[in-house]
């Protein structure tokens, strides 16, 4: 992995990167959030994206995910620039983004959450996805006619896990999803997080609970005001004065 | 016994025409949270596309009512595309502003009724329904037509239930209501939903529009009055069954046709308004409070409890 907020930029010849993504600028309304941006991110690699509120990371999964469109740079998946694609474009290929809030369908019921999240893909490979899933969380199929708004925090989280990976993504992003979580929820979580790293699923996290990065991350990508001001590896991490480097 | 009889079919047969208005105008607000009054104007399309192709061009009855359906779809669906879409923009380019829409809606409203008056002149047109006898129920006696007209709307609205319980668009309508930001992270094209539920709900207004004008005598401007009823009748309950709209539809209508009968004049529709604004104010307003309240009082009342003990 090579992640920087310059023009240097090392070349990986081990392996192709998955995502590439060349000096990006993003933001709001003539509001620059994101300034020149670098990274690149191998299969089956996991990042962490640290930084205070404003930093940019949501904005950057935003850009990556297609719901906010770059003002300079580009996006590269899989070796084909996907800058310009629309964002069912982006799902079809398997660039999937459960957001920060999670942005469930509340008054739909669990089974409705986790199939819409293979909307892009056939309807027996939608229930084949929905078999597996409920498989790995057996509560969903018991409970797969309540409402959304009916579960906890922690169950609407794992909806939320679940409709995202219902899409058999190839590139999984998951924005802050400790928010408003019990420690057991946390724990279950950190679970899950750690399921995908050992599955080799490429995933990104954004995340203000650093201890929780921490255990799941191999790679992390420090933000502060829109622009990379570190990055490390999981073993290069200094955990005792991690805030500081914000 | 015999009258009341008479009422309750009344109100079936014209609710019938109501509810097909009332779910397309709530389902669009569910999803989209527009105030579509432009709806109206697609009923005239319905209405008098209807009347065109079958009295101008004598077209077989049944042809023209399928045309003037299909282009109330087609009419519906293009104000989203030209006037909704610019407007509001989609998900992510979204301007939070619900004033400009329903100006626009106005507006859309507006025109429409004035170029349809403008062909068509401003006298009430008629297409006579066809005659399929007269049927009997208890002591009265209803037009087999009529009949048909409920049947035709019950079933076309809970066709449309099962379309959104049932299949992949129709649930992903819903969820566009519900989390346009979850309905886009999952790739379903916001633009692609909202036209298919401007085209359905503009078959229902159309659809209203052409059993209306097979029924009684219909002006262009008649759309705006029957557009405020199905907004009402929606807004009581928006979060719904469609079929529940219905049921709501009928039981306005027959508000509406027991004050004709015993109130009569223009005053049957002053109190029909008067009765549906109550209830949405009961219902959206008061109750809500009520609840609030309760809820306080309970929660006080356990905290007292535990600061007792």
């Amino acid at each position: 992995m090579n992640i920087s907020s310059s023009s240097s930029s090392k070349v990986d010849i081990e392996q192709e990167p998955l995502l590439t993504i060349n000096g990006l600028r993003a933001g709001y309304r003539g509001w620059e959030v994101l300034s020149d941006i670098n990274l690149r991110l191998k299969p089956g690699e996991t990042l962490g994206i640290l930084g205070h509120n404003g930093a940019g990371k949501t904005t950057l999964l935003r850009c990556i995910a297609g719901l906010l469109a770059p003002t300079h740079g580009q996006i590269s998946y899989d070796g084909e620039d996907i800058s310009r694609w629309s964002i069912p474009q982006r799902v079809k290929k398997g660039i999937v983004l459960v957001p920060q809030g999670r942005a469930l369908f509340r008054e739909l019921s669990i089974r409705d959450n986790v199939m819409l999240g293979a909307f892009r893909k056939t309807p027996s490979e939608a229930l084949q996805a929905w078999n597996s899933l409920s498989e790995r969380w057996k509560w969903l199929a018991e409970r797969q006619t309540t409402h959304v708004e009916k579960l906890s925090g922690g169950q609407q989280q794992i909806v939320a896990n679940a409709r995202g990976l219902a899409s058999l993504p190839n590139l999984l992003m998951v924005d802050e999803p400790s928010i408003g979580l019990s420690g057991v929820a946390v724990t279950e979580l950190v679970e899950f997080l750690k399921g995908l790293r050992s599955e080799g699923k490429t995933t990104i996290l954004v995340e203000q609970n650093v201890g929780l990065a921490a255990n799941v991350c191999d790679h992390f990508m420090i933000l502060r005001n829109g622009e990379v001001i570190g990055l490390y590896h999981r073993s290069e991490l200094p955990m005792e004065n991690l805030w500081s480097l914000f | 016994m015999s009258q009341l009889l008479d009422i309750i079919i009344q109100a079936f047969y014209t609710g019938a025409e109501w509810a097909l208005i009332a779910t397309g105008f709530g389902f669009i607000a569910r999803t989209t949270n527009i105030f579509h009054l432009a709806l109206g104007g697609i009923y005239a399309i319905g209405a008098y596309g209807c009347y065109y192709f079958t009295v101008q061009l004598g077209m077989p009855l049944f042809i023209g009512a399928i045309i003037g359906v299909l282009l109330a779809g087609v009419g519906g669906a293009l104000i989203d595309l030209a006037v909704y879409q610019p407007v509001t923009g989609l998900y992510g380019k979204r301007q939070v502003d619900r004033l400009s829409p329903f100006i626009a809606s106005l507006g859309v409203l507006i025109v429409l009724q004035n170029c349809i008056q403008l062909w068509f002149g401003s006298i009430p047109l008629f297409i006579e329904s066809p005659d399929w006898g007269v049927a009997t129920i208890g002591t009265s006696r209803i037009l087999v037509w009529n009949l048909v007209k409920i049947l035709i709307s019950f079933c076309s609205v809970a066709a449309f239930a099962l379309w959104l319980v049932k299949t992949r668009t129709g649930a992903s309508a819903l969820a566009l209501g519900q989390s346009p930001e979850g309905a886009s992270v999952v790739g379903i094209s916001e633009r692609a939903v909202r036209l298919q539920i401007f085209f359905a709900t503009g078959l229902f207004a159309g659809l209203a529009g052409v059993l209306a004008i097979m029924t009684h005598p219909t002006l262009p401007h008649d759309g705006l009055a029957i557009v405020i009823y199905g907004a009402l009748i929606a807004m009581m309950l928006p979060k719904a069954n469609v079929l529940v709209w219905w049921l709501i539809a009928v039981a306005a209508a027959f508000v509406y046709a027991a004050t004709i009968t015993t109130i009569g004049g223009g005053w049957h529709d002053v109190v029909l308004q008067t009765v549906l604004m109550s209830a949405v104010v009961i219902l959206r307003i008061i109750m809500p409070a009520m609840q609030r309240r309760r809820i306080i009082r309970e929660a006080s009342l356990l905290e007292a409890t535990k600061n007792n003990r």
